[in-house]
């Protein structure tokens, strides 16, 4: 056995080597599928074509950004991170809503206003223009049984038409 | 020869319509019979002119006259004689002239048909319907002619366009103007552009009828209701040509296009849905106002919006203002038509804030009920502009203002119409849904509830069903139980009144039914609007949120799984078209389950550069299978699939059939169809039709 030490110590020492040499090996890069890629391009737009998002344009443009998404997703960078950084250098535009806090607010903010501002003013024209006590119920209709309650009814909508 | 006929027509258009507009004035003023007369007679003339001045450009694209610079950009020598007659509309110059004969059209019937029976309101309609007939006349004489030529200059060797003959010049070889020809916008080479733009077009043009009316009303005071009556069914075929036209659209978008879907939140899209939207609350809120008198200021509002927005689409699309697969190049005519349609707004603006301080826009009854129908339309009102507003908005407003305020240019995409308009549309279906069950006047909570009890059974049943075969998204769930809502309340209006007829009159439900559609068609074919806007609303939810799609490059003998579909790349053909296009078509095979179902031929179309990826769809109620081309790798014999599985997207097309069978049967006219009023009554200082007849 204590011949065979230092056999063993080199032993043990080649596979900590290797180990160590393995372990300072880059990981394979991942293969980034066409969906992965759309996934963020879908939240993009094309900076060329006014209007048209990212992933159904196929300008060169487009193309190569497409490219550069795969990329950065293959090197393991978040969609976050890669939609913020194309914002950076290209601006707002290449986005479906802006990233910019004020343009964001200006653009999501709105229509919430404006349907509020809508709504105020359809229910201020209707109650306003309410009577301040109830209206007289309509004469309850002569005919008993169901149907011809429901016929005597229509009628009557029938000649508001 | 073509060229010849066609620009002195349209030279002559202009001058009957500019002397339309004059004597119709002139009459309103000095009260002339005579200068009514030759008002209509003017007007009248303007649309024959119109019709030989179009029919002069098609002539000339149908045989080939390449020394018209329109005929020479639009077509060349490959292009079929389907696509030279589309091509009439397939440019900007044609397309407006096109445009103005549609509107010329509906001048001359709106005007032949209502002659006599509104006396005070004719001169208003003349002038208001002819101004802008020569607007738009006017930009296709000075600044988008059809008729320019080619013309060589001998001495440089230059070819220019010029509508009139340069001093020297002469008419190039016809040969070398052939050759050089440039053909049809690729995007333009589908069958669905035969009936898509002149649908839409004929949606757009015809709100100018109700719009005149409305400002005759205003000018001449007439504020009873004969305008609403007179424009009612002008109303509807407005709002019926624009919804075929958008859903035609659609359709070409989702052929075409290649982006797997048919609606892309574009803002030329927006722009034609907006004056959808107003014109839309206009004929809903306009029964108030015939029935109950009320809402008169508003009506006046809504009108005047949708004609204002159908301006604004025209000056976005063809201004160049938006860039976008839908709209025309840039060109001169911007600033003409945004000037245009700042006049046209700010007039009508100011005359209803005139009419409404003189007292004339009163209401003749109040609200008597929050639960009213009255009420109801006001909220479904609300609805539709708060959805107006806020599309427009993201097209529009926002872009321009913060471009305007901070220079920066931002796209407002489809996250922010997917965020935004949702709870909308919900909306809307939800007042669709209750409306039906109000009564005018009084309603009460009991007779509601009483309404809704079976369409809200019905509906919990189809929920209940949905969930336990596998859809259990809560957004998808609340989408359809509204929607379902909406359709089940006036499919059981239908059947409620039918079987009480049936029951109180002893006669088949059917009889009962037909008899109740033939009495009033207009609350019955409004029911059938309400099933087909239902039928498109459970496509909409089905298309949008459980759409499935995938991207991958196969070999020859590989599959993409989707789902439980598979599909088979089996091989590739090349060709040329007759046309000259190059085509790669990829062959496949649609597995389910492991079972084929079907072989798709999706391809890629190149037009000297400019590739399009033509769909391979197999359509069933359920869904579409929808197969896109995005490359092919000669090398090694891949191709590049987009798969995509869109659920229940047919529906939005039978959907848009029974809205159109609604519409019809709402404006049909005879017995049944809107009881016949009595026109307005005559001020006697006013001609007559005795007296314009005499």
């Amino acid at each position: 056995m204590t011949r065979r030490l230092p056999l063993w110590v080199l032993a043990c020492a080649a596979v900590v080597m290797l180990a160590g040499v393995a372990g300072a090996q880059p990981d394979a890069p991942r293969v980034v599928t066409f969906d992965e890629v759309n996934a963020v391009a879908q939240r993009m737009y094309c900076p060329e074509c006014e209007n048209i998002p990212l992933h159904k344009c196929f300008t060169v443009v487009c193309i190569q950004w497409k490219q550069e998404i795969a990329d950065r997703l293959a090197a393991g960078v978040d969609q976050q991170t890669i939609i913020d950084d194309f914002v950076a250098r290209f601006g707002d535009q290449v986005v479906g809503v802006p990233q910019d806090p004020f343009l964001r607010t200006m653009a999501l903010v709105a229509p919430p206003l404006l349907l509020g501002l809508s709504v105020a003013v359809g229910l201020w024209a209707v109650l306003s223009r309410l009577p301040r006590r109830a209206a007289p119920a309509p004469a309850p209709a002569a005919p008993t049984d169901r149907d011809s309650r429901y016929l005597a009814r229509l009628e009557e909508d029938l000649k508001q038409e | 020869m073509l060229a010849e006929i066609g620009l002195s027509s349209l030279l002559l258009a202009l001058a009957a319509s500019v002397l339309a507009v004059g004597a119709a004035v002139y009459a309103a003023r000095g009260q002339s019979v005579a200068w009514l007369t030759t008002a209509r007679n003017a007007a009248l003339a303007s649309f024959p002119l119109l019709t030989i001045s179009t029919f002069a450009l098609l002539a000339a694209l149908m045989t080939q006259q390449y020394h018209l610079s329109y005929v020479w950009s639009v077509t060349d020598l490959d292009t079929p004689d389907f696509y030279r007659f589309t091509a009439l509309w397939g440019s900007q110059a044609g397309s407006l002239l096109f445009w103005t004969w549609l509107m010329s059209g509906f001048a001359f019937g709106a005007i032949l048909l209502n002659w006599g029976r509104y006396p005070r309101l004719m001169p208003g309609v003349i002038a208001y319907t002819m101004a802008t007939v020569a607007f738009f006349i006017g930009l296709s004489v000075f600044l988008e002619n059809p008729f320019e030529r080619w013309w060589l200059d001998p001495v440089t060797g230059q070819i220019t366009a010029s509508a009139l003959i340069p001093l020297g010049a002469v008419i190039p070889p016809a040969s070398v103007m052939a050759e050089q020809s440039q053909g049809l916008n690729p995007l333009l080479r589908h069958f669905g552009m035969i009936i898509h733009p002149p649908m839409l077009y004929l949606g757009f043009v015809g709100f100018v009828i109700p719009f005149a009316f409305a400002m005759a009303a205003m000018t001449s005071r007439d504020l009873s209701t004969g305008w609403i009556v007179a424009t009612r069914r002008w109303s509807l075929l407005a709002w019926l040509f624009l919804t075929l036209g958008l859903i035609l659209g659609g359709r070409w978008a989702y052929d075409v296009l290649g982006w797997g879907g048919y609606w892309g939140w574009d803002p030329v899209e927006n722009a034609a849905f907006l004056p959808w939207l107003t014109g839309t609350a206009f004929i809903h809120s306009v029964m108030i106002q015939e029935k109950r008198g009320m809402l008169k200021v508003w009506n006046l509002v809504l009108i005047i919006s949708t004609f204002s927005l159908v301006l604004f689409a025209t000056f976005a699309t063809r201004s160049g203002l938006i860039d976008s697969v839908h709209s025309f190049a840039r060109s001169d005519i911007g600033l003409p038509m945004f000037l245009f349609w700042a006049v046209i707004t700010g007039v009508s603006a100011f005359l209803i804030a005139a009419r409404r301080r003189e007292g004339l826009l009163r209401d003749d009854h109040g609200f008597t009920s929050i639960l009213s129908r009255e009420t109801m339309f006001v909220l479904n009102n609300v609805v539709f502009v708060a959805l107006t507003l806020a599309i427009f908005w993201g097209s529009f407003g926002a872009p321009i203002l913060s471009e305007t305020t901070t220079g920066t240019e931002v796209t407002i995409g489809i996250e922010y119409y997917h965020l935004v308009t949702p709870p909308l549309f919900l909306l809307m279906y939800l007042l669709m849904g209750i409306a039906p069950l109000s009564a005018y006047g009084v309603t009460s909570v009991r007779r509601l509830g009483r309404g809704i009890v079976y369409p809200l059974v019905f509906t919990a049943f189809v929920l209940l069903l949905l969930y336990v075969t596998g859809t259990q998204h809560g957004g998808a769930l609340l989408g359809y139980g509204v929607v379902f809502l909406a359709g089940f309340v006036a499919l059981w209006e239908i059947w409620r009144a039918a079987e009480a007829r049936s029951r109180a009159r002893k006669e088949p439900v059917l009889a009962a039914m037909w008899a109740l559609f033939s009495r009033n068609r207009r609350r019955y074919g409004g029911y059938i609007v309400h099933v087909g806007v239902t039928v498109i609303g459970i496509g909409v939810i089905g298309s949008t949120v459980f759409q499935a799609q995938t991207e991958r490059l196969i070999r020859q003998g590989e599959t993409l799984d989707l789902q439980d579909y598979q599909l088979r790349y089996d091989g590739i053909t090349l060709g040329t078209a007759d046309d000259n296009r190059e085509m790669v078509i990829a062959d496949v095979t649609v597995l389910r389950d492991g079972q084929e179902i079907t072989r798709l031929r999706p391809r890629l179309d190149d037009f000297d550069g400019m590739t399009m990826s033509i769909a391979g769809t197999h359509s069933t109620l359920e869904n579409d299978v929808y197969v896109l081309l995005n490359d092919y790798r000669e090398d090694i014999n891949a191709v590049r699939l987009w798969f995509y599985i869109n659920p229940l997207v047919n529906l939005i097309w039978w959907g848009g059939l029974i809205l159109i069978a609604g519409t019809l049967l709402t404006s049909w006219t005879g017995e049944g169809g809107e009881k016949r009023r009595e026109p307005a009554k005559a001020d006697p200082s006013l001609p007559t039709r005795e007296g314009v007849m005499a």
